[in-house]
């Protein structure tokens, strides 16, 4: 079976600007990623993951190079429409002005929707998938600070489901999740790039969940960025760094 | 849940009449009977008429401001008081009216009411941009407001200083114009004052994704597809002009902004913003009726100032609404 | 002439007071003040009493009994004021160098001849006085309160002999404390709390007790009591009594002077009926345009519309303001005849010396039939076109 490429890529360097300097986090890469792909991104902190997510998803502009999304450079897409292509999932706590969790996940839909954002019965049945899909159900109208940290993590995630995009990136999302939970979402993350065809980058620091759901792992480290497959893994000198000789 | 919703509104909206009532036949210095009603009765056309209608404009102008800025600032202690935009604006109208009474430009109604009015906006618009820009260096929301209430010190500080020095007519104006009026306008005033407030709220209407997604901070709202700083850039720009209109033809009207959005999202507890827009209009509009009629007529040939209606009425009620109910 | 009898007592009585209390006499000291050069006749909150050595200023606290607030004692000879009490203000005469932070005090040392002596005044932007703007000009008169507090670092500079100044009547709240310290000299007015005209107008007796005047002062008082009856007489005589109202109203303040207040004072004495006469209050009330309007809107006459000039700029700042029948039938007026560059009338530095002059210009608004009796001139008022 091919797999289309998905995202490209070209010549990047990474970073953001501050008053009077520049800051590269990672220069000149070229990397390419599949669909169903699930691509664990690795890397001690403050090597560049989060940069490397925001850059990927458009928040961040990139300092040199092109990304290419569907062999399109991301500048060329609309925000709606890259809305419809990059869905993200990052550890920020929001909450507040009555935001229920199906609040939430229902603003996955908002590219869908009319500008009056008028949810019809179709975008409800997309939100109701994902949120029986995530096993948030029977906490869909607790306001968001009555959720612990592990079902407003879900929560979230069912936002990127809703979202229906080819593509999601994931920032630490199994950082406040107990163990049972870690698993059924990395369970999830692979179903959804085997069943559905998604091109799925997740960071972690949980090198096992990685090594056993993923099919490719980025390594980051003061040295470059590799994209390997998981069975190079272990022969890999940055993966064993990181790993701290532990794995 | 949507059964609820649609009560509720229908109570909000008996209230309206029954508070637009009170204010037109009531709240003054006599009570007018409907069935006397002419078409000439001078003190009903002319008098309680603005009035009124200048009540409705006020509560659903600085409402909306109020509950734009508590989103962009994704915190409920946001208003233009308390950013300092209405001492901003305030500051800018004792400037214009002492610029424009040396410049002779007051002897005209239409050019002097419009100067006062853009000086309003201007200020409004300035202490806003200067607020954004600050917000692009700070990250903290609650160092946000502390800036706004410092720059409406400052504001308060220099007008202070021009009442320090002004003659004793400007300084009668100045202070009975701070304690703000729901009753200085005609309904020549309302020609301008009307127009451009439906424009500003109307235009809300096209703002109400962007209103919805800026609920999710940054990044999310961005990821969905709403243009992050356009919209806040846009949002903020309607909320300083609602500002600076409102406060140009009434003066500082206290406590509205920031509590009218608060009482919205108590009494509706869903987190549709354009629900939330549509109550807060007659939220604020209900409210600021009843103060009047309340500051007509609780002391007999008495008018107190609309201030302290409002903030005498409103603020202890937020206050033991807060407390009753934890979430926001 | 009820109140002249109790004040000869009061003054008696102070002098048996001041006489049984040996800790308070100096055998330098020689006081009868029971022989007055003065006589008030109008103003109730000052009495003058002359000895051989003394005058004492006596201002009083109301105008219902005969408490001091302050009492001023104007000598010549230093050694004689040795062991006088600390209540007493000692002020050394003659005044030769004289602070008058007021238009009107400044007007009344001007009237009173001694222009050469007036050193300060508050802000010149006030004035529309020719002298006293030239001797500003040339750099002789100081402005010592061009804010709302008085340059304390200027005034002891200037050494004044007398500072007048006015407020509710007793220096040492009226007045910043570290002026009081430099023991200048400090007289506060309470001119502006007579109930009426010829009261005020009688106090440039008290100014001229300082700076030894009296001839001139009762001269110049008794030629304005006089003009005054006259006119009042005249307006009495008159059979209409055309309804009138004052000032304009900011954002929805319309202030409104009370039923006892000096202007109500003049309407009376002018023959017209002062639509809030039954009022209560000597100051002012804030009224709603509506509550205004409603008992205004068929008025005769309206006057004082704050410093405004023409009806088109009244219409300005409301359009509503066309609706009250002054207005249409033209009888707006203003006392606005004679302003300064600032936009001050000499209303109120020449007005309150002579009242008369501000009667007359009422009954010409008031009873234009008495044309043919006085002066066809307006002092101070002028109709709003």
């Amino acid at each position: 079976m091919e797999n289309k490429l998905c995202i490209e890529f070209k010549n990047i360097t990474l970073g953001y600007k501050k008053p009077g300097e520049t800051i590269s986090i990672l220069k000149n890469i070229n990397l390419s990623f599949f669909k169903g792909d699930l691509i664990g991104i690795v890397g001690l902190n403050g090597v560049g993951k989060s940069t490397l997510i925001k850059s990927l998803s458009g928040l961040l502009p990139v300092l040199k190079g092109e990304i290419l999304i569907d062999e399109k450079p991301i500048s060329n897409y609309n925000l709606n429409e890259l809305a419809k292509k990059i869905a993200i999932v990052l550890t920020e706590k929001i909450g507040g002005f009555n935001l229920t969790a199906f609040d939430v996940v229902s603003a996955g839909q908002m590219p869908y929707t009319n500008s009056f954002n008028k949810l019809s019965n179709h975008n409800l049945e997309i939100i109701d998938k994902a949120i029986s899909i995530c096993g948030i159900a029977e906490h869909q109208n607790k306001l968001l600070h009555e959720l612990s940290d592990g079902l407003f993590q879900k929560t979230i995630i069912a936002k990127a489901l809703a979202q229906q995009t080819p593509i999601m990136l994931l920032d630490e999302p199994s950082a406040f999740l107990d163990f049972a939970s870690k698993h059924d979402l990395f369970l999830l993350l692979k179903k959804l790039t085997e069943e559905q065809q998604k091109c799925v980058l997740v960071s972690s620091h949980d090198l096992d969940l990685i090594l056993k759901y993923c099919t490719k792992l980025l390594v980051i480290s003061n040295t470059g960025i590799e994209l390997i497959s998981v069975s190079e893994a272990k022969t890999n000198k940055a993966f064993h760094e990181i790993g701290g000789g532990f794995i | 849940m949507q059964e609820n919703t649609g009560i509720k509104f229908l109570v909000l909206i008996v209230l309206l009449f029954i508070a637009g009532y009170l204010s037109l036949f009531f709240a003054g210095s006599e009570s007018i009977t409907v069935s006397e009603l002419t078409l000439n009765n001078f003190i009903f056309w002319q008098i309680r008429f603005p009035k009124t209608l200048t009540a409705i404009l006020a509560g659903s102008t600085l409402s909306a401001a109020g509950l734009i800025l508590q989103i962009i600032f994704r915190n409920p202690l946001a208003g233009p008081y308390v950013l300092g935009i209405s001492s901003g604006a305030s500051l800018m109208v004792s400037i214009s009216i002492l610029a424009g009474g040396s410049l002779n430009l007051l002897s005209n109604f239409f050019i002097g009411k419009s100067f006062i009015v853009v000086s309003a906006i201007a200020g409004s618009v300035l202490v806003t941009t200067l607020i954004l820009a600050i917000s692009k260096k700070v990250n903290s929301s609650v160092i946000l407001l502390l800036i706004g209430l410092m720059i409406s010190q400052i504001c308060g500080a220099l007008q202070a200083g021009l009442e320090y020095f002004s003659d004793a007519t400007s300084l009668k104006s100045f202070v009975t114009w701070g304690m703000g009026s729901l009753a200085n306008t005609t309904n020549f005033d309302l020609l301008i004052y009307l127009p451009i407030a439906l424009v500003c709220l109307l235009g809300l209407l096209f703002f109400i994704k962007p209103l919805n997604a800026l609920l999710l901070g940054e990044n999310y709202s961005q990821n969905i597809g709403v243009n992050f700083n356009s919209s806040r850039f846009y949002l903020i720009l309607i909320s300083s002009v609602l500002t600076g209109l409102t406060t140009a033809f009434c003066g500082p009207i206290a406590f509205v902004g920031i509590a009218v959005p608060i009482l919205s999202r108590m009494i509706f507890k869903s987190s549709k913003q354009q629900l939330h827009l549509a109550s807060c209009l007659l939220l604020g509009s209900i409210i600021l009726l009843f103060s009047d009629t309340l500051a007509n007529t609780l002391i007999k040939n008495i008018s107190l100032p609309i201030n302290m209606l409002t903030t005498f009425i409103g603020a202890p009620l937020v206050i033991y609404l807060m407390f009753k109910n934890k979430s926001w | 002439m009820h109140n002249s009898i109790l004040k000869y007592l009061f003054l008696g009585a102070c002098t048996i007071f001041i006489g049984c209390h040996p800790s308070t006499e100096n055998h330098h000291v020689s006081v009868s003040p029971s022989k007055k050069d003065t006589t008030i006749k109008y103003a109730k909150r000052f009495a003058i009493s002359k000895s051989k050595n003394f005058t004492y200023i006596y201002v009083f606290a109301n105008s219902s009994n005969f408490d001091t607030t302050a009492t001023y004692l104007i000598y010549k000879d230093p050694e004689l004021i040795k062991n006088i009490p600390k209540t007493i203000i000692p002020v050394k005469s003659p005044c030769e160098n004289i602070a008058a932070l007021s238009s009107i005090y400044a007007n009344m040392i001007s009237e009173l001849g001694l222009i050469k002596n007036l050193t300060a005044i508050d802000n010149i932007d006030y004035f529309n006085n020719p002298e006293i703007i030239s001797k500003h000009k040339a750099g002789q008169l100081l402005e010592l309160a061009k804010g709302a507090e008085i340059d304390l670092e200027q005034t002891v500079k200037l050494k004044p002999d007398i500072v007048f100044t006015f407020g509710m009547g007793d220096p040492k709240k009226d007045v910043n404390p570290k002026l009081l310290l430099t023991k200048i000299p400090i007289a506060v007015s309470l001119d502006h709390k007579e109930e009426s005209p010829l009261a005020r107008a009688e106090w440039i007796k008290f100014f001229a007790a300082f700076v030894d005047k009296n001839e001139l002062a009762d001269s110049i008082f008794n030629e304005v009591e006089k003009n005054y009856t006259t006119l009042k007489s005249l307006a009495q005589k008159t059979e209409k009594r055309p309804t009138v109202f004052t000032d304009v109203k900011y954002s929805d303040s319309w202030y409104i002077p009370g039923g006892k207040s000096y202007i109500a004072k003049f309407f009376a004495d002018a023959g017209a009926s002062y639509l809030w006469r039954e009022d209560n209050n000597t100051g002012s009330v804030p009224y709603s345009f509506e509550q205004v309007y409603v008992k205004a809107k068929d008025a005769d006459f309206w006057l004082n519309p704050s410093t405004i000039k023409t009806k088109k700029e009244l219409l300005a700042f409301d359009s509503r303001y066309a609706e009250f029948k002054a207005f249409n039938t033209g009888s707006v007026f203003n006392n606005t005849k004679n302003t300064n560059a600032k936009g001050y009338s000499n209303y109120w530095e020449t007005g309150m010396i002579y009242p008369d002059r501000i009667l007359h210009d009422l009954l010409l608004i008031f009873h234009p039939e008495l044309k043919t009796e006085i002066k066809n001139d307006f002092y101070y008022y002028e109709k709003l076109n």
